[in-house]
């Protein structure tokens, strides 16, 4: 039984996929073929044993609890601990900046007073990465730290954002300080992931006694109290990629068709659990030619579809034609119809003979339940 | 006592179906994989579960324990209910002794005591061998509405066929007058599809009856229901339209999967209405890749294709490596298929490894080939979690297996 509980907050910045997050928060949207971003952290905590889990629901929450009814997909259906949804506040004025607002946590201190696990792994919901949270909690207790924060360097790929929370650490490892990249930063600046672990204890003191809590971030309080606080840092070396835009939503799911990174993001070990919809498979016809792709279960495909990822009971038509595409479910593609560099949300239509081409790296969008 | 239910339903799941022969060696009949994604006995419990029928005990005895972890609670049919609910039922000792369930009405006789905990009115009798779409419902208001003590569900075959079904003969109002097992000479094409609902009290009686005659073989087609016709009782026949098969050979296994693949299949998974639920593994979406050909071929969750797939059906987790080139078989959950191997007209089951370079189902044109001598009719199977070495020649038609110890 792990020793650790999980909270994630859903009710962060929701308008950076414009027409995608009009109709859902950002932990909702849909991703890889079946997946909702969400499912990757949770998925996460339930393969590190932590089977107390609760989600800071936003304002638009509709969509996230369809998706998570009782927690039955995540085992987290349980009469002791369980998923717990619990109100959060709308997204802060300084929500561009704000990495962990205590205010959210204020409103739930019961969820934290109740039980006697140890730690408390904190995460945000806009980023896709397989963590090993068993390892990270192992590492946490090892070094006796009161607070871990989970890393990568810059690198050279476009994975870690330059508007990420930049740490200096000091030759030894050990944290120093915070705060946005100053000048370029090089390959080995180090950033905050967006998921952190807390002793329990600690965490509940920060929300209890600081004032002002109401407007401030956690990391306010940790910046005052550096001297006390026994910080470690953690590095994710694998796949990791946070959704900042319309461009990098698109760029992540592409970053599927890629054999590392879905051995890296979907292994034996630590699947990525999700809702099932009971579809049948997927039936290719006669005049299916699809290469390198993702496709979904409940699609029936007849047409021709390459470096695209196609969501569950999408319909292609004969001579249809889907380049570099994602596909969201039960969109409909007519007959003749040619798409290139496009992102079809869920109960797309697109008629006959439409065509449509975005430029490479930058998709058109076609809202939810459009007609095209 | 539990909660009073006006009908439940008793499942059989314990038979072998050993005319399957290698795809049920290791496990029951209604736990073989069907149609990629499937199992065979959730045509049965969706059924249940698409007519609100939440109290469903599943008889089982040949080789349980896939058919137990796959049917588990009942959770992936909405069967674990409140009251009621699922309920795996294996033959049991008492302060009597206790045995194997002899036969189909003994496996129901044996758990009289389960019934009458949920004092039903109904019970009805199902199999999860079978393969069909069908709302129970509808048979349970003509069995009301005919005030009958039995009714019994039929499906209209053709002429060829009947001999090897049970063949009721009705009188103009659908009352059985006749039913004869597996007829040489049948009288009609009326064939009873395992399907019954008995009133309780019948039932109850029937079962008594039929364990105190020595001379019977505790079976509902070959015993009960003919003494029951003997009894005079009112016996009703409850017309079946729609899709509905026993997959008994590996023939007609191989060939109702097969016709999933047609334009218009009898049995569309796609259609509207009711899906038929499965308790599936929560694998990624299927990879396709850079060089791969697939057509007219229904393909499941978590697999990689790499290579040709051509008229066939994949289950979960099937891996083609590239160059390999699959025509018109069908692949069972997390088999795989190595590099310029080629497969034609085969049964792969479940974890099957066929490694590169092999030819599986090479035709001769002799004895074994697709006329159907040998009982396979050309079609070539390979057993559970067999592995296939490199450069393996197999012949079409053959039944690959590990030896046993004896």
């Amino acid at each position: 039984m792990s020793q650790a509980m999980g909270i994630i907050a859903c009710n962060g910045r929701s308008d950076i996929l414009r027409a995608i997050t009009r109709a859902r928060p950002m932990a909702a949207v849909p991703f890889g073929a079946r997946y909702r971003v969400l499912d990757f952290m949770l998925s996460c905590m339930v393969n590190a044993g932590i089977r107390k889990v609760g989600i800071i629901s936003p304002y638009n929450y509709r969509p996230l609890l369809d998706h998570l009814g009782s927690g039955k997909e995540w085992s987290l259906d349980r009469k002791s601990d369980g998923l717990f949804i619990m109100p959060g506040g709308p997204e802060s004025l300084r929500a561009g900046l704000s990495h962990f607002p205590l205010r959210d946590l204020l409103q739930n201190i019961e969820f934290l007073h109740r039980g006697i696990k140890r730690d408390v792994v904190y995460s945000g919901s806009d980023f896709v990465a397989n963590v090993d949270l068993s390892r990270l909690l192992a590492f946490h207790r090892e070094a006796d730290n009161d607070v871990t924060l989970v890393t990568k360097p810059l690198g050279q790929d476009d994975s870690v954002r330059k508007s990420m929370l930049n740490l200096e650490l000091s030759p030894e490892g050990r944290l120093t300080g915070w705060g946005s990249l100053k000048g370029q930063g090089d390959e080995q600046s180090v950033f905050y992931l967006g998921v952190l672990v807390i002793k329990r204890d600690l965490l509940t003191e920060i929300v209890t006694s600081s004032p002002f809590v109401e407007n401030m971030d956690m990391f306010d309080f940790l910046a005052d109290n550096m001297r006390h606080i026994k910080f470690g840092v953690y590095e994710h070396t694998g796949f990791y990629r946070k959704i900042t835009s319309i461009e990098s939503y698109f760029r992540c799911n592409m970053a599927l068709l890629e054999p590392s990174v879905r051995t890296e993001l979907f292994n034996e070990t630590n699947p990525i659990f999700t809702k099932i919809k009971d579809n049948p498979p997927t039936k290719y016809r006669f005049q299916a030619e699809v290469t390198n792709s993702l496709i979904a279960s409940g699609c029936v495909i007849d047409g021709t579809v390459s470096g695209c990822v196609v969501s569950r009971d999408v319909h292609i038509e004969e001579n249809a034609s889907l380049k570099d595409c994602v596909v969201m479910q039960r969109s409909h593609v007519g007959k003749n119809a040619r798409l290139e560099n496009v992102i079809l949300d869920k109960y797309v239509t697109i008629n006959d003979n439409v065509v449509l081409k975005g430029k490479p790296g930058e998709p058109v969008v076609i809202s939810k339940s459009a007609i095209v | 006592m539990g909660q009073r239910k006006e009908c439940l339903a008793m499942l059989l799941a314990g038979g072998q179906g050993s005319r399957l022969g290698s795809l049920t060696r290791n496990l029951a009949k209604p736990a073989v994989s069907f149609g990629g994604k499937y199992r065979i006995i959730d045509f049965s419990l969706s059924n249940c579960a698409h007519s609100g029928i939440d109290t469903v005990g599943v008889l089982t005895q040949y080789k349980p324990f896939r058919i137990n972890s796959y049917v588990s609670l009942g959770t992936a049919w909405d069967l674990d209910a409140l009251s009621g609910g699922l309920s795996i039922l294996p033959p049991f000792v008492s302060e009597d002794g206790g045995c194997w369930y002899k036969g189909t009405a003994n496996a129901v006789y044996q758990n009289m005591d389960f019934i009458n905990d949920h004092v039903p009115e109904y019970v009805l009798i199902i199999s999860g061998d079978h393969i069909y779409r069908m709302n129970y419902n509808l048979m349970l208001e003509y069995h009301k509405a005919k005030k009958a003590d039995v009714t019994i569900s039929v499906i209209n075959v053709s002429k060829q066929e009947a001999s090897r079904f049970g063949i009721v003969s009705t009188d103009g109002d659908g009352q059985i007058m006749k039913f004869v097992e597996k007829p040489k000479e049948p009288d009609s094409t009326l064939a009873s599809m395992g399907v019954y609902i008995f009133s309780w009290d019948v039932l109850r009686e029937a079962l008594e009856e039929d364990n105190a005659d020595p001379q019977s073989d505790n079976d509902f087609g070959k015993n009960v229901i003919p003494r029951l016709l003997n009894q005079e009782k009112k016996l009703f026949a409850y017309t079946f339209e729609g899709y509905w098969k026993d997959v008994g050979t590996v023939e007609s296994y191989y060939n109702a999967n097969m016709e999933l693949l047609l334009d218009h299949p009898s049995l569309d998974l796609f259609a509207s209405g009711p899906r038929i639920y499965s308790n599936e593994d929560i694998l990624p979406p299927q990879y396709i890749g850079p060089r791969a050909r697939i057509s007219n071929s229904l393909v499941s969750n978590g697999c990689v294709i790499l290579g040709t797939v051509e008229n066939s059906i994949l289950a979960q987790g099937v891996v083609v490596e590239e160059g390999a080139h699959i025509e018109h078989s069908i692949l069972l959950q997390n088999s795989s298929v190595g590099k310029e191997t080629w497969v034609n007209r085969a049964i792969v089951g479940e974890g099957a490894q066929i490694q590169a370079f092999c030819s599986v189902g090479i035709q001769t044109g002799g004895a074994n080939s697709q006329s159907g001598k040998g009982g396979l009719a050309g079609i070539t199977v390979i057993e559970d979690n067999y592995i296939l070495p490199e450069d393996t020649l197999v012949v079409e038609g053959s039944s690959i297996f590990a030896a046993r110890k004896t």
